[in-house]
């Protein structure tokens, strides 16, 4: 092991350095505090030995120079010193020194005192490996959770617009890089959309894994077959997304079929917040009904709730992390806020309507990121009724209701 | 979570010693399972007077109790304040887990075993 021995009397220097070589140090010697803070500029030493007082820079400064220097390799420093009181060991140790030795230095005691500083010195190397090991690990899973929200995010519909004659927007604000939130907004023939917002309890990695295989199940295909019923389509999800004895992984599910031909709008609830229903003139309602969450259960209870949009009608999904957004006093800003903030902002495009909202829960979180994933899908009829109706024919569940 | 545990005959009351329970259920509420699987049966009473809100995680972890003890026992809750009935009523488990005001008035109709 490499020493730095700071020494002004050159006699004492060269009795210490052969002492030291002798045991095995290989051994480099400055005269001064500045003369051995030039050296350390060009090479790390783990151990400075070093005298007190010393023309130009005493032991003192150099030991706070190194201390203050930002460096990954830890020195360790021994301060000789003929100076015993109280006052200046508390100097010594307040400017970083890790330990003292008297003056003239006693061969076995400074033997013993670099062995210590050896077998430290040992520890802190392992940490430094230990760190590095650490930090690759970390930016390994890092690399990894980026690829996984790049995944997810590229299971959500692309861009906001208008689909059918439909408006669509979203806010989706995960508290990690991915989350337990999923939506998605699908046309499924000339006049159907269904829409959905799943909140997969929990957070990180797992939810967000249930969070994606609940997306690539509802896909258009199947969602073809089961335009009749929003509930029939929660009761297939339960029991296929079932939680196990081993994982308990349960979700929350908003979801609607709309027509957008006829602006009926099937809905069905699954232990999800109530959606939100803002008419034009901004009087407002709570789509509620439906059941429990999935995936616990065998067999529970679902209903659709049927309603009629009308133009100018926004309805937003949302998860419960937008309620349960806490201020710094612990209240959560909850439905009513929300409720009034919506139907405030109305009369604004849909998109500003959603920035208000962002801003709003920011606000009163008054941090940077969210506790729970914060996701808002909102759809609004932008058309009438009367004007579509004369773009083309019925569309399927009308024919299938007239023939019944 | 330490969830305290006091059996009362054949029922188990438990309280829970946080005023917001959440995710944090789970692990405890993994190991009360194990720990009661070696019981022949038997009623939980779950004491919420502590808890000041609960989330959809904590919500979760009382209806995967709920599940667990189905053809054991039953569940109960007391002592939930508005907030708690409030998320209850959204999730609809109001209709699924009775609710008591007190410890005593969830154990007085249980029957006894």
């Amino acid at each position: 092991m490499k020493i730095l021995l700071v020494e002004d009397q050159l006699s004492t220097s060269l009795i210490i350095q052969t002492q030291l070589e002798s045991w095995g140090y290989t051994v480099v010697c400055a005269q001064h505090g500045q003369e051995a803070w030039n050296i350390l500029q060009d090479a790390p030493y783990p151990i400075v030995l070093t005298d007190w007082l010393m023309p130009v820079m005493d032991g003192l400064e150099l030991c706070r120079k190194i201390r203050g220097k930002d460096s990954s390799n830890y020195t360790y420093v021994i301060l000789g010193t003929a100076k015993n009181s109280q006052e200046d060991l508390v100097n010594g140790l307040e400017a970083g020194a890790d330990d003292f030795i008297p003056k003239p230095y006693n061969s076995a005691e400074l033997h013993i005192k670099l062995r210590n500083a050896e077998r430290i010195m040992g520890y802190e190397t392992m940490l430094t490996e230990k760190n590095t090991q650490l930090q690759e690990a970390m930016s390994l899973i890092q690399q990894d959770l980026g690829q996984a929200a790049q995944v997810q995010e590229s299971l959500l519909p692309k861009e906001p617009g208008s689909i059918l004659g439909i408006g669509a927007d979203w806010l989706f604000l995960p508290s990690n890089q991915v989350g337990g939130d999923i939506f998605n907004i699908i046309p499924i023939d000339q006049c159907h959309l269904v829409f959905y917002l799943v909140d997969v309890v929990g957070h990180g990695i797992g939810a967000a894994m249930e969070a994606m295989s609940i997306s690539k199940f509802l896909t258009p295909k199947y969602l073809h077959y089961q335009l009749a019923s929003a509930s029939s389509i929660a009761k297939e999800m339960n029991e296929i997304f079932q939680s196990t004895t081993t994982v308990m992984q349960c979700f929350t599910m908003a979801l609607g079929i709309l027509n957008t031909k006829t602006n009926k709008l099937r809905m069905v609830h699954a232990g999800h917040p109530p959606s939100l229903l803002i008419h034009q003139d901004g009087t407002n309602q709570l789509i509620e009904g439906g059941g429990l969450p999935l995936g616990i259960l065998d067999d529970p209870d679902y209903d659709d709730t049927v309603i009629d949009l009308e133009k100018g009608d926004r309805l937003y999904l949302y998860s419960d992390g937008v309620l349960e957004c806490e201020n710094s006093q612990g209240e959560y800003y909850g439905l009513n806020r929300f409720r009034q903030l919506m139907e405030g902002t109305q009369d604004q495009p849909l998109s500003q309507s959603l920035t208000s909202l962002h801003r709003t829960v920011k606000n009163w979180g008054n941090q940077e990121s969210f506790e729970d994933d914060v996701t808002v899908l909102a759809i609004e009829c932008v058309q009438d009724l009367h004007m579509k109706e004369t773009h083309g024919r019925l569309c399927r569940d009308e024919e299938v209701q007239t023939r019944m | 979570m330490e969830l305290s545990q006091n059996w009362i005959d054949h029922n188990l009351v438990i309280s829970v010693p946080e005023n917001h329970l959440s995710i944090n259920i789970g692990q405890s509420l993994k190991q009360l399972i194990s720990e009661l699987s070696t019981h022949e049966s038997g009623n939980i009473i779950f004491d919420l007077s502590q808890v000041k809100k609960i989330d959809s995680s904590g919500m979760a972890g009382l209806v995967y109790l709920y599940k667990w003890l189905q053809g054991r026992g039953e569940l109960r809750l007391c002592g939930i304040n508005d907030s708690i009935r409030q998320m209850m009523e959204i999730t609809r488990i109001d209709q699924l887990i009775h609710q008591y005001r007190t410890v005593d008035e969830a154990l007085s109709d249980l029957s006894p075993h």
